[in-house]
């Protein structure tokens, strides 16, 4: 053993040693390409590492011819190595120089392998014994072998390819790059190839060894690498303190949420992985204590609203205009509970794109409060109906009693009748006609106030306006007879019918008329003149009741006040209520003085076409 | 008996009318139905006796407006009034402008009937008694200015020879006098010619 031998070797087991890193580094992540090539590069260069010393050491041409046959194979996987480097790490190089060169290096060792001793001697004449570094070396003196152009224009391709590539590492800025992987691949390829055209074609007598020249490369590459090793390191510890950061956030948020009173909480797509703060997960009837799925809190949703939920969940909703969902949460004691869940997908995140994540509120007392709203604004309704009823009440037995007179009148008449000794049974037939039409009557307006007095949930009809005025001004008769009230109407024919509760806007009605009534009470008798007219605007439907009477306070608007009121018996509810309903159909109701005597009220309402 | 009027019934609603008017008709009257005061007043005529049955709440002139009117007609009509509801205040005004019953609705036919036949005979009463006070009067002018004289002072209650005195005559004249108003106006007794006076409108001579 002498000092070339010892560093030789000593080389070929540092190359195995980085070999053997990156081999593992590529088995964790196969898709680090560049870490096999380099692995590869290195073993071929421990390969041609342990060549070279036995060549070194040849005692005959044939034992020294064996060895050089043997070179080719490293030589070969070698350069595949340096190309598919550089290819796929430095993303550089022209590709079609690379595999020119690796495909010019396959056929010079097809060439070499099926020749003896391979591609670069036709035949060894003899061996030389020289001296390098104070060692005995033998140098081999042979016919070159013409095949050998081959691989020497392969060698040459190569290093077109890593001039290219290191001139597209300098372009694209990587000139640290550039310098010490492509400087020191092109100085190696460009030496190997100086000192193998010399020596094989017999133009001095210097061993052609590689060893050095690619330890070079191994240790710029291996440079290369481990720079990237540490960064990996750096991110990972950066990661973990991210991480960490990250929790103390989400922490934090949670906390946040929870003063609010509100569960967070994100599920993954497909998998359909839930996660959630305890506040969340309790509004579910879950526990902390393992892992969800979002389909045991769909679960506990009410059948009826599970299917909006689903769709909330599986619909591709982003973050950006998120969407709310209100559903009922039937608890395993039975409560039932309000939730609202806003949320959406997150938007421009790649990893998280399949993931829906929102905030989740529990609207229990918000709904309750709101129903306990509208079930008092139905009663004050009712309260208000009921109120003008028993102001209508004269009006209205009259209309009741109208009827009644009619029928005991004819049954009266036709008893008398039947007294005869010969009855007119055509008078007779007639009679019970009327008696049949003024019951029919009287069931209708008993129906009407059936219905008005009712304290049922509003419903939404189609509606045709000309007939609820019809009908209101028909059940109004008696009373606007009784205060002398003539009523003119104005009907516009083809209307588009609104969607409305009947009972609601002949109550609307009733108000605004009998409101009118009393405006007019002041005038002469045969000076009462309303008018009642419809008409259609864009979408809307307008009935406009126009009277001849004392007009309005300066500021119209207070008529609409609660308990304003200019009768001593109001209660000053009916205009007020009038609008709360027109505005909780989505129509208006206002007034408007006239320039003379008396005021126009306009009931504006949306058509239903409008209000779907 | 005297002679049968006719029954005018107003009322706007035509079905009530015609049930009315059945039921009336069953009972033998004959009536007559309008729709409303203005219609009524454009058929009346200032010969017609009988009675009316007004609605009182009808469009345009009501029942209590179409009294007044009456009233100030040559018609001899007794109102019965019909109403939806009892109203106080206006039945007190009705009657006391003369009507003879105001009914609620729904009337009762026995009711109806009872108010319709006294309404009938109140307003034949009345077609007789002016009748009669028609045939008197007549007489009455057949009066010679000098019987008048006696026929003033003899309601005055004076006896035959205070009248004398006062004309200046002998109380045989007066005798005369007094028998022939007693024949003219064909009564009596004195006591039946103060009530001819007070029919007749005449007063006491002073």
């Amino acid at each position: 053993m002498n000092a070339l031998t010892t560093i030789w070797l000593f080389i070929a087991a540092a190359c195995l040693t980085l070999a053997a890193i990156h081999v593992q580094v590529w088995l964790r992540r196969r898709d680090a390409g560049g870490n096999a090539a380099f692995a590869l590069l290195a073993v071929s260069v421990a390969a041609v590492a342990f060549i070279e010393v036995r060549e070194f050491q040849a005692r005959t041409t044939a034992e020294y011819g064996r060895w050089l046959w043997w070179y080719q194979l490293p030589i070969w996987s070698g350069i595949l190595a340096i190309v598919v480097f550089v290819r796929l790490y430095l993303r550089a190089g022209r590709a079609w120089l690379g595999w020119t060169a690796v495909g010019l290096r396959s056929v010079a060792l097809v060439i070499g392998l099926f020749s003896s001793p391979g591609i670069n001697f036709r035949e060894i004449v003899a061996l030389e014994q020289i001296t390098l570094f104070g060692e005995t070396v033998a140098v081999a003196r042979g016919v070159p072998n013409p095949w050998l152009a081959v691989a020497h224009l392969a060698l040459l391709a190569l290093l077109l390819f890593v001039a290219s590539a290191t001139q597209d590492l300098w372009r694209a800025g990587e000139r640290r790059r550039a310098v010490t992987i492509g400087g020191s691949l092109f100085i190696f390829v460009a030496a190997g190839t100086v000192l193998a055209i010399g020596y094989f074609w017999g133009w001095w007598t210097f061993p052609s060894f590689l060893t050095p020249m690619f330890l070079v490369v191994v240790l710029a590459m291996a440079y290369e690498l481990g720079l990237d090793l540490l960064r990996s390191a750096q991110l990972a510890a950066d990661l973990s303190t991210k991480d960490a950061v990250l929790q103390g956030t989400e922490r934090k948020l949670a906390l946040a949420a929870d003063a609010a009173s509100a569960g967070l909480w994100s599920v993954e797509r497909p998998s359909g992985r839930l996660w959630a703060t305890p506040r969340a997960l309790s509004m579910f009837g879950l526990t902390e204590d393992r892992e969800h799925h979002v389909d045991e809190m769909l679960l506990a949703i009410h059948p009826d609203d599970r299917k909006r939920v689903r769709e909330f969940v599986d619909g591709a909703v982003r973050m950006d205009h998120g969407s709310v969902v209100e559903y009922r949460v039937l608890r395993a004691d039975g409560d039932i509970r309000w939730i609202a869940s806003r949320g959406g997908a997150q938007a421009g995140e790649p990893h998280s794109r399949d993931s829906l994540m929102g905030v989740t509120i529990d609207i229990t007392e918000r709904k309750r409060a709101e129903d306990e709203t509208a079930r008092q604004r139905v009663q004050l309704e009712h309260l208000s109906r009921v109120a003008t009823l028993s102001e209508l009440s004269g009006a209205l037995a009259h209309e009741l009693n109208q009827p009644l007179a009619i029928i005991m009148s004819n049954a009266e008449a036709a008893q008398r009748l039947l007294e005869r000794p010969v009855p007119d049974l055509a008078e007779i037939r007639e009679i019970l006609g009327d008696i049949v039409d003024a019951d029919e009557r009287a069931g209708e307006v008993i129906q009407r106030l059936r219905v008005l007095l009712k304290r049922g949930a509003p419903k939404r009809d189609p509606l045709a306006v000309n007939e609820v005025v019809q009908g209101v001004q028909q059940f109004m008769r008696a009373d606007l007879l009784r205060r002398g009230v003539s009523v003119e109407c104005s009907l516009a024919s083809g209307l588009p019918p609104v969607s409305a509760d009947r009972v609601a806007i002949e109550q609307v009605l009733i108000n605004v008329i009998g409101n009118a009534c009393d405006a007019m009470a002041g005038n002469l008798p045969g000076d009462r003149g309303l008018t009642i007219a419809t008409r259609a605007e864009v979408g809307r439907v307008e009935v406009c009741i126009s009277d001849t009477g004392a007009g309005l306070p300066a500021m119209p608007e207070r008529v609409f006040e609660p308990f304003y009121t200019t009768k001593a018996e109001g209660l000053g509810m009916g205009l007020a209520i009038s609008r709360s309903i027109v505005e909780n159909h989505g129509g208006r109701l206002w007034a408007e003085p006239h320039a003379g005597r008396g005021a126009t009220f306009r009931i504006d309402l949306p058509t239903m076409a409008v209000a779907e | 008996m005297t002679r049968r009027g006719k029954v005018f019934l107003v009322d706007d609603e035509p079905e009530l009318r015609r049930a009315l008017e059945r039921l009336l008709r069953a009972e033998g009257l004959d009536v007559v139905g309008y729709g409303s005061a203005a219609e009524f007043l454009a058929a009346l005529s200032d010969d017609d006796v009988g009675c009316a049955v007004l609605d009182v709440a009808m469009p345009g002139l009501d029942g209590l407006q179409l009294q007044q009117r009456l009233a100030s007609s040559r018609a001899r009509l007794a109102i019965v009034f019909l109403t939806g509801h009892g109203d106080i205040p206006m039945s007190v005004q009705a009657v006391k402008a003369g009507a003879v019953d105001f009914l609620t609705k729904p009337v009762r036919s026995a009711d109806l009937l009872r108010a319709v036949h006294a309404a009938l005979e109140q307003a034949g009463a009345q077609q007789s008694m002016a009748q009669a006070t028609a045939g008197l009067r007549s007489r009455y002018e057949q009066l010679t200015p000098r019987e008048r004289e006696v026929f003033g002072h003899v309601i005055a209650g004076r006896l035959n020879k205070v009248i004398a005195a006062r004309l200046g005559t002998s109380e045989q004249t007066v005798k005369v006098h007094r028998g022939r108003v007693m024949e003219k106006l064909g009564v009596g007794s004195v006591a039946d010619l103060v009530r001819a006076a007070q029919q007749l409108g005449v007063e006491p001579a002073p």
